[in-house]
């Protein structure tokens, strides 16, 4: 297991609480940060690593609540552990359909804790890891010429070389090379991969 | 000793028991004059049996008048006090006829007194001796009867008109064991005496008086009602008693319910960071990276985690003892001072910020310490949910304590959204339910604790949009001024 190089990030008022968090997360092999309000947290430099919060939703100033929410609206998807003092069904609900990792209970057991944040730090590594293939490709998409690109979008949208050519005014001949070109440049091997590389940046289907 | 001497003794006897009985019961209920009434009548039956068997027995004319006089007067207070006793009995309605036959009887009794051979007589002729059946003799009076009886016997007619109205009406309004018993009885021992008595009287009837034997059968129906109703009064009082003290204990622990919540919810701190200190611990240990400095680190974190957990439980315990209310002496202003402190944490996890102003003049008040605190937390635990709704930063909630007209008053204000207009009313009367969370209920507990100190609660809008409920104390006659 690669702990060390994901990083916990426990957010609750209690001093206390904050403490024996930390000293349990990094005795288990995880590097571990400490805010005593929701504030404190937005105020540290965005991370973009593996990692994950364990955030108490009564908190003065913004509420673990507040937190998530406003973490969503800024497509942060850093996965939340939700751990509260009150086992509050419907305040559970809707952060689940948020996307918490987990809505634990204190006082919470080491087992629970620790297994929630293994899934929280397994899914952002997937999303990261998902996130850096998008990006890969979409800096693929970006060294396409304009023309390139024009061709690229009239494949997806499923049209023949013939009815490209027509459509650009250009050769079919020219058609053919430039859809070399874009299959090299963006590693594809075939059609359907394309499609697949392509859904992922979203591209549109017709302009 | 001749058997008449001995019924009319007894019946004498079982009178003045009875007088002395009705006597207790009017010391007891002492609001209630009905025991009053029957009281004056049951002596007065005693005292007429004494004067009968007198009649009975007297074979000297002087005697006869002397006696007759008394005893008529006797009947003047058995009468009287009856009819003054349905009235207050059966609530009658018909005062305006107890009024005049009171009257009737009050010129009767003068008469009586200024005539030379009583009410009922104006000349006594002779005296004769007659024989009961087992032989023994008794004395009957022979002579022209005084015309001034008919005011006597006026009386008595209105009297059987008046019971059997009472009687008539209590039968109607569904009061049918007191109207067959009281005025059932009265009805059937007046008439007895006005058939037995004039027969005697005019000689068709060759039999003593026996109109104490009368007296004494309506007095006993009487105490039979009385004594049966009394003893119902205490049974169902008794059972009220319970019903209460039962009610007040579920409230209570109700009221402790939703204060425990907010307790609960403090315990949860030390016990997450004591199970996730020693988890550490033991890993460290099990790790084998444990320094000594470490783990006494972590011991000495759980050590005070525990005594911040036993402080709260403390608290708890002192609130959750003492079924009983204890009064006492105590400084309000400490008092509130307290409870806000024990709501603090609740305060600041909810984002509320807290103004708190107490009046240095607030003298010591004498009431349930305990209950008094319960009240308030009560009255921030509902400040505090209602806010729950209010989105935003400016949370408020204030404690003001402060002395206005011999009361000390403390008022809590939030600024959340405020009362439907109505509000007062259901808040406290009835089990409100705006929300699951019982907050009515809590209101009307906190309702009773402040009445049985002798103070009173109400919610009001306040200017500010919010809620304010206050609450105050009576200051009571005392030299111990607290300085504040």
């Amino acid at each position: 297991m690669t702990r060390s190089d994901s990083r916990v990030f426990i957010i609750d008022d209690d001093a206390s609480v904050c403490k024996a968090l930390a000293r349990l997360l990094s005795a288990s092999g995880y590097a571990t940060e400490v805010f005593h309000s929701a504030d404190d947290y937005l105020e540290r430099e965005p991370y973009a690593g593996i990692g994950c919060l364990v955030l108490d939703i009564r908190m003065p100033g913004l509420s673990g609540t507040d937190l998530q929410i406003h973490l969503n609206s800024q497509h942060n998807d850093i996965p939340v552990i939700f751990l509260t003092g009150h086992g509050d069904l419907p305040v559970g609900i809707e952060a689940m359909k948020r996307g918490a990792i987990d809505f634990l209970t204190k006082p919470v057991d080491e087992v629970s804790l620790l297994d929630a944040v293994d899934r929280a730090l397994v899914k952002c590594r997937s999303v990261r890891s998902e996130q850096s293939r998008i990006a890969c490709v979409q800096s693929r998409i970006d060294e396409l010429t304009p023309r390139e690109r024009e061709v690229l979008l009239s494949i997806l949208g499923g049209s023949r070389n013939k009815q490209i050519a027509d459509a650009l005014g250009i050769s079919e001949k020219t058609v053919k090379a430039h859809r070399g070109k874009i299959m090299q440049k963006l590693n594809a091997s075939s059609p359907a991969e394309l499609g697949w590389l392509c859904s992922l940046v979203n591209l549109p289907i017709r302009k | 000793m001749s058997l008449l001497t001995i019924a009319w003794s007894m019946c004498a006897a079982a009178c003045l028991m009875l007088a002395l009985m009705h006597i207790l019961l009017w010391l007891k209920y002492s609001q209630n004059r009905v025991y009053l009434l029957s009281s004056l009548m049951a002596f007065a039956a005693c005292a007429s049996a004494l004067l009968e068997l007198g009649l009975l027995s007297t074979q000297s004319i002087e005697t006869y008048r002397v006696l007759i006089r008394w005893e008529n007067t006797m009947i003047f207070m058995i009468l009287v006090p009856m009819v003054w006793f349905v009235q207050v009995y059966f609530h009658a309605t018909r005062r305006w006829l107890a009024v005049t036959i009171t009257l009737l009887w009050c010129l009767g009794i003068m008469i009586n007194w200024l005539s030379p051979y009583s009410l009922t007589f104006s000349s006594i002729d002779e005296l004769r001796r007659l024989s009961a059946f087992w032989g023994e003799q008794f004395t009957v009076p022979s002579g022209t009867e005084n015309p001034w009886k008919a005011l006597a016997d006026t009386a008595s007619l209105l009297i059987l008109v008046y019971v059997a109205d009472a009687t008539v009406r209590s039968w109607r309004l569904m009061k049918q064991r007191e109207a067959l018993i009281i005025g059932g009885g009265i009805l059937l021992f007046i008439i007895y005496a006005g058939i037995h008595t004039p027969l005697v009287d005019a000689g068709i009837v060759h039999a003593p008086y026996m109109i104490s034997f009368a007296f004494l059968a309506i007095v006993a129906t009487m105490s039979y009602q009385l004594a049966s109703e009394a003893m119902r009064a205490q049974y169902v009082q008794r059972e009220l008693q319970q019903t209460r003290r039962q009610l007040d204990q579920l409230a209570r622990l109700n009221l402790l319910g939703e204060c425990t919540t907010v307790i609960a919810h403090e315990l949860n701190q030390p016990l997450t960071a004591i199970l996730s200190n020693a988890q550490a611990a033991r890993k460290h240990l099990a790790g084998n990276s444990a320094s000594p400095e470490v783990i006494g680190e972590i011991l000495d974190d759980i050590v005070r985690d525990d005594k911040r957990a036993s402080d709260i439980i403390q608290r708890m315990r002192a609130m959750m003892q003492n079924n009983e209310i204890v009064r006492e002496w105590f400084d309000l202003n400490e008092a509130v001072r307290e409870t806000a402190q024990m709501m603090a944490g609740e305060f600041r996890t909810n984002n509320i910020s807290l103004s708190q102003s107490y009046d240095p003049a607030v003298p010591e008040v004498y009431a349930g310490r305990i209950e008094i605190q319960q009240v308030i937390l009560n009255l921030l635990v509902n400040a505090v949910r209602a806010m729950k709704d209010k989105r935003g930063k400016d949370r408020s909630v204030s404690i003001c304590t402060r002395v206005s007209n011999h009361e000390v008053e403390v008022d809590i204000e939030d600024n959340a959204n405020g009362l439907p207009d109505d509000a007062d009313e259901i808040l406290f009367n009835t089990i409100y339910h705006k929300s699951t969370d019982g907050l009515g209920m809590g209101l009307t507990i906190c309702r009773r604790i402040v009445e049985t100190s002798g103070g009173s609660i109400r919610a009001r809008n306040a200017d500010t949009g919010g809620t304010v409920v206050s609450f105050s104390l009576p200051i009571r006659a005392s030299t111990r001024q607290f300085p504040g």
